[in-house]
């Protein structure tokens, strides 16, 4: 993992990008925002996440007692239903190590929530001590169970009616028992799962896209690259969606946007483009800036704000990936001497040491080979985006 | 006193999103204009924000080629100031969704 100018780094996913140097760094962790503490509580109605799958194991039960009806699965689980009206587990129950009158056996090393209904127009108690929700230990099991009041149970919607049983699932895991009566959980809290998909679709394959345009002339060339990546980009379902509803989006799927945006640059440029990440200790004036060495874009969480001008940054610093990856390719011996490119990738080559600094004038740092080359992806890519 | 000129490009569908020039400005000291024949949105945006300071990005280098740091910043710029004529190109573009060139031909 690399580092910001602090030594500190906010690493978030880096879809679809094919990384020059270490594959290891990839893929960075998920920010620590996505992964609740061991332990923690999810919210009420809402599946725990635990390792980016949702898993709910739900069970409205009513007639038998936990315990008689035992449905082994595949990973060691023994479903139990309830009797009616179900009672929370006792002090050290299921997870606690106690003996509830008829306990479910989890035989696995799985964190399981249990959440009891009671029959009575108040909410259930929560788990005993001992019994606490847990979703750590890889996957988060939630049980509840149900009651025949319209209380809420674990904060399930009063007076709603009863949810279907969930059909068999790849873990082996069976549901038992339910009640007409019963008060359902709500699957997923629907922006919650909204996100998700969205998320799922940003780092999801990317469309077939054109390749590198082959004319004889670079300059046209990238005119025609560009003009692909516009319309790319505007024929994206998964980009669009994110757009339209940018100020909401949490940090880490504008992060997976700007990756697949970046996923599509190299793409149609035909070179590998650098992981961007969010540099959390990056304020203004510094908005972020391209590493070569490390291979990555570190952006501020500031650029994350205004969709427009995280688009024009995004493509800006890519052109310099772009640049310099095809700079070293004719300086190298990489690149035929034919290619309508290689003169231009050898001056952008010598621009990366000789970098005219926008202290010492701006007019010659805004109109040297690289700085005018990204500039005007950048302008261009966002003017056309958003036209 | 220095002269800047720069160029305004548009993209959209009608020309495949191949830039297609918009306008032309040119900034003397702090006075900025629009030639004629410049789209009526850019001769608006001069008008509205070729009095203000305005924001103005650009990359510093720290070490060289494979060891550099491209970094990018922000300053603010009042009409008069030197550069402050790129501030307003890039201000202009943003607004109206314009690519921006210092010569007439696109980069």
């Amino acid at each position: 993992m690399s580092t910001g100018p602090l030594g500190l780094t906010w690493v978030t996913q880096t879809p679809n990008v094919r990384p020059r140097g270490d594959a290891s760094s990839a893929t960075p962790p998920e920010p620590p925002t996505q992964t609740p503490p061991a332990g923690s509580t999810p919210p009420a109605d809402q599946s725990s996440v635990a390792g980016g799958k949702g898993l709910l194991l739900e069970w409205a039960g009513s007639a038998p007692a936990p315990g008689s009806a035992g449905t082994p699965s595949g990973l060691g689980i023994e479903w139990a239903s309830a009797s009616k009206p179900s009672a929370p587990p006792p002090a050290g129950g299921p997870l606690g190590g106690g003996s509830p009158a008829s306990k479910p056996s989890t035989g696995s090393a799985l964190g399981i929530e249990w959440r009891s209904g009671a029959s009575t127009s108040t909410p259930a108690a929560p788990p005993p001590a001992g019994g606490s929700p847990s979703t750590n230990q890889g996957l988060g099991l939630e049980w509840r169970s149900g009651s025949t009041s319209s209380a809420p149970a674990g904060g399930k919607p009063a007076g709603s009616t009863s949810s279907p049983p969930p059909s068999g699932n790849s873990l082996g895991l069976t549901w038992a028992g339910g009640s007409s009566s019963v008060a359902p959980a709500v699957p997923l809290d629907p922006e919650a799962q909204r996100l998700a998909q969205l998320k799922t679709q940003l780092t999801g394959p990317l469309p077939k896209l054109p390749g590198p345009a082959q004319g004889t002339s670079w300059k046209q060339n990238d005119l025609i690259n560009r003009s692909n990546l516009i319309k790319g980009i505007r024929a994206d379902a998964a980009l669009q969606s994110a757009f339209a509803d940018w100020g909401k989006l949490p940090a880490d799927t504008k992060l997976a946007a700007g990756n697949r945006i970046a996923a599509m640059e190299g793409a149609i440029y035909g070179f590998a483009p650098a992981a961007i990440q969010i540099d959390a200790f990056l304020k203004k004036p510094s908005y972020g800036y391209y590493h070569p060495t490390e291979d990555k874009v570190h952006v501020s969480p500031d650029t994350l704000t205004n969709l427009r001008e995280f688009v024009n940054t995004v493509t800006h610093e890519q052109a310099h990936a772009y640049q310099w990856e095809k700079g070293v390719d004719a300086k190298k011996g990489r690149m035929d001497p034919a290619d309508p490119l290689y003169d231009t990738a050898i001056s952008w080559y010598g621009n990366f040491f000789d970098y005219a600094q926008p202290t010492n004038g701006y007019e010659a740092y805004r109109t040297q080979p690289i700085e005018a080359h990204a500039f005007a992806t950048g302008d261009s890519v966002s003017a056309g985006v958003f036209a | 006193m220095k002269t800047l000129t720069f160029y305004l490009w548009k993209l959209d569908a009608s020309t495949d999103f191949l830039p297609q020039l918009a306008g032309q400005v040119t900034v003397e000291g702090d006075r900025a204009s629009a030639t004629p024949s410049s789209d009526a949105r850019i001769r608006d945006l001069v008008a509205a924000l070729g009095k203000k300071p305005l924001p103005l990005r650009s990359e510093t280098m720290e070490g060289q080629g494979a060891g550099m740091k491209l970094k990018l910043r922000e300053v603010e710029l009042r009409p008069g100031e030197a550069d402050w004529g790129y501030a307003l190109s890039e201000a202009i573009g943003r607004e109206g969704g314009y690519s921006v060139t210092f010569t007439p031909e696109p980069q």
